[in-house]
């Protein structure tokens, strides 16, 4: 019997098919490796399964919006997403299904699809700079990157042709441009802002979002329509995910193999090598194993190292890979939920129209050099925002009945604006993760388990983040403006969690060398969030996506040398 | 002066056309008397002008659902009690319904509620409240206050309703998202 040709071997095998997934199984399937894509997600089926697209309030049984008791009951964690409602609800998993443990709060936001959180993402894509790369040398904190930015470079300009970002060329060196598509447009209030807030503070820019939706046509995909809500999926395919572009464009190879519902329990290994992926069917209750020459994990930060730390061998007691000790370790995260907001009563002769899937972005001005050196805390922090006019909304907290209540809200009210601060959360030993010995799922897969904290310098931070939003918002001409810091949402829940199988030179204090891979295991390779070394402010996917371009046509070319 | 009782025109025209709570609309919460009272406030608070009003849009049942799907028991109860001091008042006065009231009484009820729910909006709050509609005609007010309950559910169930949004205010178009002028739009965006 010729080995190679039975069903569960493969040339590669990728676990997860979200953001980082759908970039290896296109590169491997397009270089003409027959590929296993794996996902423990059930199948979507584009356009069909994008039941509440388009949906208006009204067709909908709880108008849309609402947080039913059934929801508590069964996500009590999911629901505390902002993209969590009746219109999302069918795209997360069941946390009673998916127990994890938290030594301090962390909320774990898991989707449960084909394509992962490529299709709930907010879609923000910001490059590194080279200065963040430089970051851990620098001052100490974790361990020198492997790589700098001018070998990301070509792989950012790789994955933005293919994704496609809309946004503005600002030649800011804290803020490479991307390879853009035209910009989105700002409302009179934000350009408003734009134009007090860099006059007073001329170290400080206030830019369109960068973000991956399409405002022209790229490779069969539309340009937006602008609904609204891309989290409940796009027919148009107007932005970017896994099932929008990668997806199909690996099926269109012939190569790929996907198989949903299978939930990916270990690496299996031998002498030194991967061997495969066992994995639990979710239908059955049965283990399968598959076989490959090669296998990229791509399962998100948690879902890599949750299987990663389940692949014992004698080899590596402590989970494949793991001879540093340190997989699971050094986890990072941002830290957000601050910032200010204010009323502006200006411009009140202009609205907009559309429904703009985007807002404004500040990129990272503190501790960029000498002079923006800040006393209390090292790194800095970037401000998603953005303005829009009080709507029917208002009504529902003031005075007023009867036709002149009716006549008041007919009108729109006073601008809104705010800025939301994300800030690099530094590496630390003492965030990580970990299997429990105690909880599995409820197919037996074991749990992880959270132990992760802010420490002085994210508190420290948080105090200036709060303080420059609202005095941004003050030179904007905004009134009323109240500075925010929810410290008691939990880590987690703004997503951007990473780390704990970092990138480093040297196997003693780092998983993955600067391919992504593996320094015990050759041909084992891990791209998504799990590999960063560092957190950097900038919403992290299009880095992901990058380094994953790049490893996989690197493990492409090792695989073609005969080296893996 | 007095307790208005009195059938207006206005008022029979409607019954008549039944703009009323339909009868024959099962509720999963409210009693029909509740129905009917809930449904009189808030068209009171979003009544039929050149655009229908919450009645038209069926709000009662969008109440009636936040009540029966959403609310704990304590905000039921709440609401329950509410409305039943408020059906007191109305029987004391001889009337079934909100809409029986003749036009003053019904306003001095409304404003009585609206008042006491937000007080920080009403420069007359002693006179509307304490020595106007409550200790004069006896406006039931108790708290938590009814308003701060049915302001936001009339207004949401009305807003989200199809009338609200493509009738009252418009949908925001499918369009590449520019600032415009206001009065290119001229209204609020749904």
């Amino acid at each position: 019997m010729n080995l190679k040709s039975r069903a569960n071997d493969y040339d590669a095998i990728v676990v997860g098919t979200g953001m980082t997934g759908g970039w290896a199984m296109r590169i491997l399937t397009e270089a003409g490796l027959k590929t296993l894509a794996l996902d423990r997600g059930r199948m979507v089926e584009h356009g069909a399964d994008y039941v509440t697209e388009h949906r208006n309030a009204w067709e909908m049984p709880w108008r849309g919006g609402r947080v039913h008791s059934n929801d508590l009951e069964h996500y009590p964690i999911q629901q505390r997403t902002y993209a969590f409602s009746e219109y999302t609800r069918h795209w997360f998993v069941r946390d009673t299904d998916t127990p994890y443990g938290q030594d301090l709060p962390f909320d774990w936001i898991q989707p449960d699809m084909v394509g992962g959180k490529s299709v709930l993402w907010g879609r923000q894509s910001y490059r590194w700079s080279a200065p963040d790369f430089r970051s851990n040398l620098e001052d100490g904190h974790g361990v020198d990157w492997p790589i700098r930015y001018e070998d990301l470079e070509p792989w950012y300009e790789h994955v933005e042709r293919i994704v496609g970002i809309s946004g503005s060329a600002e030649a800011l060196p804290e803020l490479p441009d991307s390879i853009f598509q035209t910009p989105m447009a700002m409302n009179a209030a934000e350009k408003l802002a734009k134009a007090r807030i860099e006059e007073q503070h001329p170290d400080r820019h206030v830019i369109i979002g960068r973000v991956a939706v399409l405002t022209e046509p790229l490779e069969g995909r539309a340009p937006c329509h602008y609904c609204g809500p891309c989290e409940r999926g796009c027919s148009t395919r107007s932005y970017y995910s896994t099932l929008n572009s990668a997806l199909p464009a690996a099926q269109r190879t012939g190569n790929l193999t996907l198989l949903s519902r299978r939930i990916a329990h270990s690496v299996m290994y031998r002498d030194g090598r991967a061997t495969g992926v066992r994995v639990i069917n979710m239908e059955s209750g049965e283990h399968e194993e598959y076989t490959a020459r090669v296998v990229f994990l791509c399962a998100s930060a948690p879902g890599t190292l949750r299987v990663m730390l389940n692949s014992k061998s004698e080899d590596f007691p402590d989970g494949i890979a793991n001879s540093s000790g340190v997989l699971g370790k050094y986890f990072l995260n941002h830290h957000a939920r601050v910032g200010a907001s204010g009323r502006m009563e200006e411009v009140l002769d202009r609205y907009y129209e559309g429904n703009r899937p985007n807002g404004l972005f500040i990129p990272r001005f503190r501790n960029l050099d000498a002079s923006s050196r800040h006393p209390d805390f090292r790194r800095g922090y970037c401000f998603l925002g953005s303005a829009g006019r009080a709507g029917w909304g208002r009504g529902s907290s003031i005075a007023g009945f009867g036709a002149s209540f009716k006549e008041e809200l007919r009108e729109p009210g006073d601008w809104w604006i705010s800025l939301q601060a994300f800030g690099e959360v530094l590496p630390y030993e003492n965030n990580y993760v970990y299997l429990d010995d105690t909880m599995t799922d409820k197919w037996g897969m074991p749990s992880l388990r959270f132990h992760v904290r802010r420490f002085e310098n994210e508190l420290a931070m948080r105090k200036d983040m709060a303080a420059t939003a609202a005095e941004m918002l003050v030179a904007a001409g905004a009134v009323d403006v109240e500075q925010y810091d929810n410290e008691h949402i939990a880590p987690g829940n703004n997503n951007h969690e990473m780390g704990g199988a970092r990138m480093g030179r040297d196997p003693r204090t780092s998983v993955l060398n600067e391919w992504n891979q593996c320094h015990d295991v050759p041909n084992l390779f891990v791209t998504d969030g799990a590999c960063m070394t560092s957190a950097a402010c900038q919403n992290p996917s299009l880095t992901y996506m990058a380094l994953t371009a790049r490893a996989t046509f690197n493990a492409v070319e090792l695989l073609e040398n005969g080296a893996l | 002066m007095g307790l208005g009782v009195t059938l207006t025109p206005g008022t029979i025209a409607a019954i008549v056309s039944g703009c009323r709570p339909r009868d024959t609309a099962t509720f999963s919460f409210l009693t029909e008397r509740e129905a009917a009272i809930v449904d009189g406030l808030c068209e009171a608070i979003i009544p039929q002008t050149d655009t229908p009003g919450a009645r038209a849009s069926g709000v009662v049942h969008y109440v009636d659902m936040l009540l029966a799907e959403f609310s704990d028991d304590g905000e039921r109860s709440a609401f329950r009690d509410r409305v039943a001091e408020i059906a007191a008042w109305l029987d004391h006065n001889g009337a079934a319904t909100i809409d029986e009231l003749d036009a003053d009484t019904r306003d001095a009820l409304v404003r009585t509620l609206d008042a006491y729910a937000f007080p920080d909006d009403y420069r007359d709050v002693e006179d509307a409240v304490v020595s106007g509609g409550s200790r004069v005609q006896g406006i039931p007010i108790a708290d938590p206050p009814l308003f701060r309950m049915l302001k936001p559910w009339t207004v949401a169930g009305y807003y989200t309703s199809e009338v609200g949004a493509t009738q009252e205010l418009r949908l925001n178009p499918m369009t590449p998202y520019r600032d415009v002028p206001l009065l290119e739009v001229g209204r609020t965006w749904a």
